[in-house]
């Protein structure tokens, strides 16, 4: 093996250590929110998948460089998306102290309650901003299969755990696991486009 | 489709990273499309095509 391909190896493994481990921050994080009742921690638990974000995001750009893929498009997306993605907790942790406070009945938590949905909706704009954006049409054309897959993905656990709902053979999931699942299966497609022989 | 890329490539002793450079794309986008996992569309076709002084039909092979 030589120098650079073990270099570009170990940056890879890295890179992908470190999503490992956001994701399974965020999983956790959602899984902890979602099934303990403790509100008033919902801004601290936030906090731990995004510091892990931010040396996910730094090795993703040295392992662009070193792989021949410096595309700045892809670049941009990863820092609007990594903006989006300190909004949402801050605008979470917000949300959840203001939604304590006015208390469950003010018409106002309507708005409290949508704050923390502007990130996402970012989050999805920079991902059709970055395919308007990408002037290296094989990196565009991944990206739109990869997205494509994930979309795929949606659909069909959408369709397969709503269906099981309707007999209560599972329990309820909710509507936001769509955008998190989507970016675990585009991750994984991207992954399996990489892979030689494909 | 096949292509005689790597072959033009190597006669000129450039890397991957030689021709990326000088089609202002990337190294992954050379490396898909020599190795037949991507067909370039037909503008990027004709930059390589210049590039080589060949005509598309020279370098990109029908299967």
């Amino acid at each position: 093996m030589s120098d650079t391909t073990a270099r570009n190896s170990a940056n890879r493994s890295r890179h992908w250590r470190w999503r490992f481990t956001f994701v399974t921050a965020m999983l956790g994080t959602a899984a902890t929110v979602a099934w303990v009742d403790t509100p008033k921690l919902v801004p601290l638990l936030l906090l731990l998948p995004a510091l892990f974000a931010i040396p996910m995001w730094r090795e993703a750009q040295i392992g662009r460089m070193a792989e021949g893929e410096p595309s700045p498009a892809l670049a941009e997306h990863d820092l609007r998306t990594l903006m989006a993605v300190f909004a949402y907790i801050a605008c979470m942790g917000g949300a959840v102290t203001a939604g304590n406070a006015i208390g469950p009945d003010s018409p106002w938590l309507w708005a409290v309650a949508l704050v923390p949905t502007l990130p996402i909706l970012v989050i999805i704009w920079a991902m059709v901003r970055y395919l308007a954006e990408e002037t290296d049409e094989f990196l565009r054309h991944r990206a739109v299969n990869s997205a494509l897959i994930g979309g795929a993905a949606v659909l069909s656990l959408a369709s397969v755990w709503g269906t099981l709902e309707l007999f209560k053979l599972v329990p309820h999931a909710a509507g936001w696991l769509a955008v998190p699942t989507f970016a675990v299966a585009r991750d994984i497609a991207k992954v399996w486009l990489k892979a030689p022989g494909r | 489709m096949r292509n005689r890329l790597r072959v033009l490539r190597a006669e000129r002793e450039w890397s991957q990273q030689d021709l990326a450079d000088h089609l202002g794309v990337s190294r992954q986008s050379v490396n898909a499309i020599e190795t037949g996992r991507y067909d370039p569309s037909l503008p990027l076709a004709f930059r390589i095509s210049d590039l080589f002084g060949l005509s598309i039909e020279e370098i990109f092979l029908r299967d």
